[in-house]
């Protein structure tokens, strides 16, 4: 990591989660009527004045899943839904909350959000934007029929009201300190308008695009939104996304000029493009997500703490880190150091530092003294780098006596057995960025549908992460996660391995105004003009 | 007699990856699948002949325990096509009528699909593995040694010897075996060789897609896989895997037909 990038970290640290007092719930009101200079100022960081017009070709690595951002897993789909649609706030390209569809809030008390919104927004489809869409999407997200991944991350919604046509209020069943964050999270927070369906093929939003065409593993047209609210954004008239299926063929698209901006996944492939291209852009990517061993603990032999001990005590996570990443990350625990709380890779944790004798000690304790075999690990095909990772694990584990085999899959599936919990031992599937940490160690409670299905039943966990939630000061609030942090891989109910940036982004000179933004969806598209 | 140089160079060659496969334990400098990070991408050397790939591997350990890879899925996957295919190429052939009918007509519906298309759908049917693998390349094949067997039964079953046999009161199980088999065999036998190279071929292009021998069990075809995304500064991790596979196919090739010229009345 160079020293820029721990700068970067640190400002994604210091507004990832907005300390909730009263000054600072001001200032986010002010900016509100501030709105419009921000993406302006942007813009103009580029050479000469903004050109509007032309079309950008954004070079993707996977197609969306589903584009109804109430009910979609994916984080491919999010490249899409972060420019179909908006919500109350959203994150500028310093990571802090400011509002969006919303020009500001009030806090009456701890538990109370009344939000004024825009006037004369319009959906895609021409509908007004007005408070009822506003409670219908939460409605939506917390209708248990809805399966929204978003749910837990509301869980501390109590009831949406609309007050008038252009105000609504949120009212929280405890104070929560993530609430602003997930507010402002694309596709987490974002409005959906009342009575229209099918929107994971047809999607409508309020964002600066507009759905055009979408033609599987080829290409996804979006056209300028001619009414969007921001004055004079977006620049762009089209924006394309082509589909490649490897990195080969999106470096030499990207060689080629055929595409004018990507990202990749392998901090080996990027260094070297971005090395031979002087008139390429690069953005050092932020150590934003982690690569997790997801455990099936529903039955034997991983529902023994003992068998998931050794696993821990036989991995070498800064091994994987050097090999697979080059040393381009950190050794992780669920938390990236991106958020409050974040693990800072070198801190002690249990269970964490290898020891082979005392794993094969627990593995004789419960009974497997000749060693045990896991059978499959179920990793994602596409990712060369998930796919390195877990062969350098086998060869780990195997020293221990532990045998797996791997088992690349396709990520749809994959991903569905993962929510699901119906995976036969081990699965790997890395965690995106995510608002809080709140979302990241929700996902292992009991009271989520995952970690349910997945075998979870820690009372004491779900106190810890209930609790956490209702902290606001932001020092205690990071102890609470550590203390989260250490009782997880004590219990080693999941085994994180690294924490590393998502992708790192590349883009050609002549595309200017963009910023690549931590929460890793492409926001600054809608201020990106083309001078070619 | 002598060897058509061809023929022994083809020879040479076989001989070649076949040391290599057997010897692979013995041969291969470093474990194939031990990772290190101090190598990783290292270019071909005193200590890496080969190079080494992005996960710090020995890619000349990784080719010669390659070849063990590809070398088992020709072999079991031509004999798995050869026993099966002659035989019911045999039966259909020598028996004729409602057999042959019922035989080849399912040989046809497996000769109708393209060879890759039909090896594609059979893994992903069954799920991408070594076994399967070589199941999808052995049904490829089968319809090749069903027609071709049928087609010698179909000349043999009438020749004057196999008339005597009848004669002289065998049963056709006997005659089928003991007259008609080895008298076929020539052909069948110059078809496998060169089988062998196109099994090898598409086990390489399963494993390419992911759909073979699963990592981090080194194949030709993977390793190919693996190389995309460095092509432009690590160019040598695809050389030395493409160079194995041209190699050993061109090897095949050459023996078979060298075998051809000398089994083959026909040719």
């Amino acid at each position: 990591m160079t020293h820029t990038d721990d700068r970067a970290e640190s400002e994604i640290l210091a507004a990832a989660s907005p300390s909730l007092d009263r000054r600072t719930l001001l200032r986010l009101a002010l900016a509100g009527g501030a709105l419009g200079l921000a993406p302006a100022a942007l813009a103009q960081s580029g050479a000469g004045a903004p050109k509007r017009g032309g079309r950008l070709t954004i070079g993707a690595d996977a197609d969306p899943i589903g584009l109804d951002p109430v009910t979609l897993t994916a984080f491919s789909s999010y490249d899409f839904t972060a420019l179909i649609y908006s919500g109350l706030l959203r994150w500028n390209a310093d990571m802090k909350v400011e509002p969006d569809l919303a020009t500001g809030f009030e806090q009456p008390d701890p538990t109370t959000y009344i939000f004024k919104l825009r006037s004369g927004v319009k959906f895609h489809n021409g509908q007004d934007f007005e408070a009822a869409d506003v409670k219908h999407t939460f409605d939506r997200i917390r209708d248990p029929a809805s399966a929204s991944p978003s749910a837990t991350m509301f869980a501390s919604v109590k009831e949406v009201t609309v007050v008038d046509r252009l105000t609504v209020r949120f009212d929280l069943h405890a104070p929560s300190a993530a609430f602003l964050s997930y507010l402002a999270t694309n596709p987490t927070g974002v409005i959906v308008p009342r009575g229209v369906g099918e929107l994971a093929t047809k999607p409508v939003g309020t964002g600066p695009f507009v759905f055009e065409s979408y033609q599987p593993n080829q290409q996804f047209t979006l056209k300028a939104n001619p009414s969007y609210y921001e004055a004079g954004l977006p620049y762009l008239d089209t924006v394309v996304f082509r589909f490649f299926k490897d990195q080969a063929s999106l470096t030499s698209a990207l060689r080629s000029k055929a595409i004018d901006m990507t990202w990749f996944k392998d901090p080996k492939v990027s260094a070297q493009i971005v090395r031979t291209s002087p008139d390429l852009v690069s953005a050092p990517g932020k150590t934003t997500r982690t690569f997790p061993v997801w455990m099936n603990m529903k039955a034997a032999p991983l529902n023994d703490v003992r068998v998931r001990r050794a696993l821990s005590l036989a991995t070498d996570r800064a091994a994987c880190l050097q090999t697979v990443l080059g040393g381009s990350g950190k050794v992780a625990a669920m938390v990236p150091e991106s958020h409050v709380g974040g693990y800072d890779g070198a801190g002690e944790m249990p269970y964490y530092k290898t020891d082979i004798a005392a794993a094969k000690r627990l593995l004789a304790e419960a009974g497997h003294a000749n060693g045990i075999d896991l059978g499959d690990y179920l990793v994602v095909a596409a990712n060369p780098l998930d796919v390195s990772c877990a062969q350098i694990l086998q060869q780990q584990w195997a020293e221990a006596g532990i045998k797996v085999a791997i088992k690349p899959m396709e990520t749809a599936p994959l991903i569905g057995m993962w929510l699901k919990g119906e995976f036969p031992t081990l699965l790997s599937v890395a965690l995106s960025w995510s608002p809080d940490p709140d979302a990241i160690v929700s996902r292992i409670t009991s009271m989520h549908g995952q970690g349910k299905s997945s075998g979870m039943a820690d009372a004491k966990l779900d106190a810890m992460v209930v609790e956490a939630r209702t902290i606001l000061d932001r020092g205690k609030r990071a102890e609470a996660y550590m203390a989260i942090q250490r009782h997880i891989a004590d219990n080693a109910y999941v085994l994180d391995i690294y924490q590393y940036p998502l992708r790192w982004e590349a883009w050609w000179s002549h595309a200017k105004g963009y910023a690549p933004l931590a929460a890793n969806i492409r926001s600054f598209v809608r201020t990106t003009w083309v001078d070619k | 007699m002598m060897m058509d140089p061809r023929t022994a160079i083809g020879a040479a060659i076989v001989a070649v990856v076949a040391c290599a496969a057997l010897g692979a334990p013995w041969l291969a400098p470093h474990d194939p699948n031990l990772p290190d990070f101090a190598a990783a991408l290292a270019p071909p050397g005193a200590s890496h002949w080969f190079g080494a790939d992005d996960l710090g591997r020995d890619t000349f350990s990784r080719i010669v325990h390659g070849a063990r890879a590809s070398l088992m899925v020709g072999f079991l996957s031509v004999a798995g096509a050869l026993v099966l295919g002659t035989s019911l190429g045999l039966i259909a052939g020598y028996f004729g009528g409602l057999a042959d009918a019922a035989i080849m007509r399912v040989m046809d519906v497996l000769f109708a699909f393209p060879g890759i298309l039909l090896a594609l759908g059979i893994t992903a049917a069954l799920g991408p593995s070594l076994s399967n693998a070589i199941l999808a390349i052995a049904v490829v094949n089968l319809p090749i040694f069903a027609r071709l067997a049928r087609s010698q039964a179909l000349v043999i079953r009438s020749l004057d010897y196999v008339e005597a046999r009848r004669a002289l009161g065998f049963g056709p199980l006997s005659i089928l075996v003991s007259t008609v088999l080895p008298n076929a065999m020539g052909p069948i036998v110059v078809q496998a060789s060169l089988l062998f190279a196109s099994a090898i071929i598409t086990e390489s292009y399963l494993s390419f897609l992911g759909l073979g021998v699963q990592p981090p069990t080194p194949t030709w075809g993977n390793m190919l896989r693996g190389a995309i995304g460095f092509l432009d500064m690590s160019a040598w991790l695809a050389w030395f895997p493409g160079i194995a596979i041209f190699a050993t196919v061109l090897g095949f090739n050459l023996l078979g037909d060298g075998l051809r010229d000398r089994l083959d009345p026909r040719a």
